[in-house]
């Protein structure tokens, strides 16, 4: 069940008001309360207690209207803190007695609610006490409350052992190390930016309040036109330092009410396909907020060369590449929200956990609305998408490049006397690991969107016959290894060379025994 | 439940009960201990406000009502399955070394030792009526306990030093002992066992070493911070 908490606060207009949007939002799995006063200790707990509430939206009137520690009402109420999703409508101040203010606050609600709904739910490992307020020197015998703060982790699906590092790498707060093979993140180093989560290739680390799903699902509601009827509208997203910026800039603004704010821990995690996937939903344009100077992340340029990258592939599509937009908190410029021109349809949010499948999935969805060419091939070296091949005359079928492959986008299928290595290039994020691994240097990496290759599923890239075992009738090896093999050998070692072409490694010590003999 | 800034003595008073409660959890179930584990449970659930305001209350919570839960008594069947000797050997060994150097028990001689001389070192020895090792699960949690209530009487008596000192021993332990094996002992508890009863010490067990990790590292960054600022005055 969720419980969305409306402050009091928020009934300045008359508590019709209130009642209006609490209808809006309602649905089977949720309650809907009002709080008469959001500080006083204990409301939030027992409000959420009456609602039965699982899960928790606490919506304020701005960011003075708080409950003093909302993270031990949650946990008192027994909902997990980490979940809890805080919207402030500080920027759309009641009286809602306008159609604009009134739809924005009813999809903000539900934005909030569905991202709330989509929360998976957080182990101890994820989880970081810290003290927002220092001690005082003439209270020494006490301490306020510690604030959990989330922190990711990486419990399944790590390709460390295959050699992965992208997390360690992307990390702008060095804060995460391997003992042996196993990931390690320095609690106290992490700055919580969830950079780490969107470089993984495989999308093993959590970051949870801030995972894909949650995120997808927040935008899915945002862009739901059977929510509420605000045209033109965007998602714009912010990094959690700017937020409060951001607020009071569409509050001053005429000319903001269609943009949306998604709150992220930092823009520099914004991933291509979320990038994407606001356009395929059917947003009329995506803002993106740069991170203020408070955000250590922020010398990145990740976010920018992703974004650069979704709005080279609009235009590729025929599409405006204006829909993805950098928005300047100290400008004027850019804000004016203008419906697109060409509508995308929406698309159901991609549950898939691997990044590639999500990317390509919002490429794909774009790709059907915008009519784009079904050649459309966009090679870039930013694109969280790439397509692997291999050169025939140099593989020898060994198969390492399948076992390295931490997505399962490299496949591989041993039978009927032929070895067949398969590529999925909706699965293929480009994380490289396979062509280290390639003892022929077989192996061509080539990162950008290839539209034929996404929609085309999993197609066989290299192909070899497998003779078989005289003996035993077992495969033995794809004749191009045994090609290599016997020419490394040489004319000296011949006699070898036949020997291991005819007999499978079990058979190759009984070699010219009669069968009889050994069975 | 307050917000109100918490006494320090009496968060480290409720971490103490925690481990303590723990601890008895994971010793065979005599009678006498199951009093001490209900009494216990009970002096926790007192102190719901402060509770609450710690990382691990809902794994807590769950402990405490199984624990109080008349029906999820424990039963030393149960117990023994779980940390006894069985047929296949043990299901979940509670011993450090099981998990520690790659479980080899050439490493339990030393683990031993190293224990033993940090318990020395609080002036504390092993009952010869518990006839375990100094790394059993319990036996830790048990030290934790004392090194808590130790840092809940320098609170007390605001003698600010010796409890930074104690709150820096407690991290050393959890870094160098409870925090490097607890979280594989909970996952494999939780992965055998059927129990409501142990299923909730696992999850409490893991959430409170690992919270307690992190918020003594927190405490003392804030409380060196501050006694840096006294220095500067």
């Amino acid at each position: 069940m969720l419980g969305i908490l409306l402050s009091g606060r928020l009934s300045r207009g008359g508590s019709g008001d209130l009642d209006a949007l609490g209808a809006r939002v309602a649905a089977t799995d949720t309650r809907v309360r009002v709080v008469a006063d959001l500080s006083r200790t204990g409301e939030v707990a027992r409000a959420a207690t009456e609602c039965g509430a699982d899960r928790l939206v606490v919506v304020r009137a701005g960011p003075g209207d708080r409950a003093p520690s909302l993270q031990t009402e949650a946990r008192s109420a027994r909902i997990d803190p980490l979940g809890v999703v805080v919207l402030d409508l500080g920027d759309t101040p009641p009286p809602w007695d306008d159609a604009v203010s009134m739809e924005r606050a009813a999809l903000l609600v539900a934005g909030a609610a569905a991202k709330a709904r989509a929360f998976g739910g957080s182990r101890p490992e994820h989880a970081r006490p810290q003290f927002s307020v220092g001690m005082d020197r003439r209270a020494f015998l006490r301490m306020s409350a510690p604030e959990q703060r989330a922190v990711p982790s990486a419990p399944a699906r790590c390709a460390a052992q295959q050699g992965c590092r992208r997390c360690r790498e992307a990390c702008p707060a060095e804060a995460i190390s391997w003992y042996g093979e196993r990931m390690h993140i320095d609690k106290r180093r992490c700055t919580s930016c969830g950079v780490c989560a969107s470089a993984c290739p495989t999308g093993s680390i959590e970051l949870p309040g801030w995972t894909e799903a949650e995120m997808e699902a927040q935008l899915a509601s945002l862009a739901d036109r059977a929510v509420a009827d605000l045209s033109p509208r965007g998602p714009v997203f912010v990094c959690r330092s700017n937020v409060a910026a951001l607020r009071r800039r569409i509050a001053s603004g005429a000319d903001a009410a269609g943009w949306l704010p998604v709150e992220v821990p930092c823009v520099e995690m914004l991933t291509v396909s979320l990038l994407l996937r606001a356009v395929a939903l059917g947003a009329d344009a995506v803002g993106v907020v740069p991170c203020g100077t408070g955000c250590a992340p922020r010398q990145a340029s990740g976010a920018r060369e992703r974004i650069a990258l979704c709005r080279d592939l609009l235009a590729a599509m025929g599409t405006e590449a204006e829909r993805i937009v950098v928005l300047s908190l100290e400008s004027a410029s850019a804000w004016d929200l203008r419906p697109a021109a060409a509508g995308a349809v929406p698309s159901p949010a991609s549950a898939d956990p691997l990044p590639a499948r999500r990317a390509a999935g919002a490429v794909v969805a774009l790709a059907r609305a915008f009519g784009a060419p079904a050649r459309l091939d966009l090679p870039d070296p930013r694109s969280p998408l790439a397509t692997v091949s291999i050169d025939g005359a140099t593989c020898t079928g060994c198969l390492s490049c399948v076992d390295a492959c931490p997505t399962g986008a490299l496949g591989s299928h041993d039978g009927n006397g032929a070895v067949d290595v398969s590529f999925d290039a909706t699965a293929c994020g480009g994380c490289a690991l396979c062509a280290p691994r390639c003892p022929e240097s077989a192996i061509r990496i080539r990162q950008g969107i290839d539209l034929a290759a996404l929609t085309s599923g999993r197609t066989s890239i290299f192909r070899d016959l497998t003779p078989r075992c005289q003996r035993c009738q077992e495969p033995i090896a794809p004749e191009a290894m045994l090609r290599r093999v016997t020419a490394l050998l040489g004319e000296e070692e011949s006699g070898l060379a036949t020997t291991l072409g005819r007999y499978c490694g079990s058979c190759r010590l009984l070699a010219g025994a009669p069968p009889a003999a050994v069975s | 439940m307050s917000d109100a800034a918490l006494p320090l003595s009496e968060v480290a008073r409720v971490r103490e009960g925690t481990y303590r409660l723990l601890a008895l959890l994971l010793l065979p179930p005599e009678p006498a201990r199951r009093e001490r584990v209900a009494a216990l449970a009970r002096e926790i659930e007192g102190s719901e406000g402060v509770l609450a305001t710690l990382g691990p209350y809902l794994q807590l919570r769950r402990l405490l009502d199984v624990a109080l839960d008349p029906s999820e008594a424990q039963n030393l069947a149960s117990h023994d399955r779980l940390f006894g000797v069985g047929s296949d050997g043990l299901a979940c060994p509670p011993y450090e070394a099981s998990y520690i150097g790659g479980g080899f028990q050439a490493s339990a001689g030393h683990i031993s030792a190293q224990l033993e001389h940090t318990y020395r070192g609080e002036g504390l020895h092993l009952s010869r009526s518990l006839n375990e090792r100094p790394d059993h699960v319990a036996v830790e949690l048990e030290f934790m306990a004392f090194l808590c209530a130790n840092e809940a009487a320098a609170w007390q008596q605001a003698a600010h030093d010796r409890a930074l000192h104690v709150i820096a021993r407690e991290r050393a332990f959890l870094d160098l002992h409870l925090g490097c094996w607890i979280g594989a002992f909970a996952g494999r508890v939780r992965a055998v066992t059927t129990r409501r009863l142990y299923a909730a010490v696992a999850d409490a067990l893991d959430a409170a070493v690992q919270h307690d990790r992190d918020l003594t590292a927190a405490l003392m960054t804030q409380i060196e911070e501050l006694h840096r600022e006294q220095v500067t005055c």
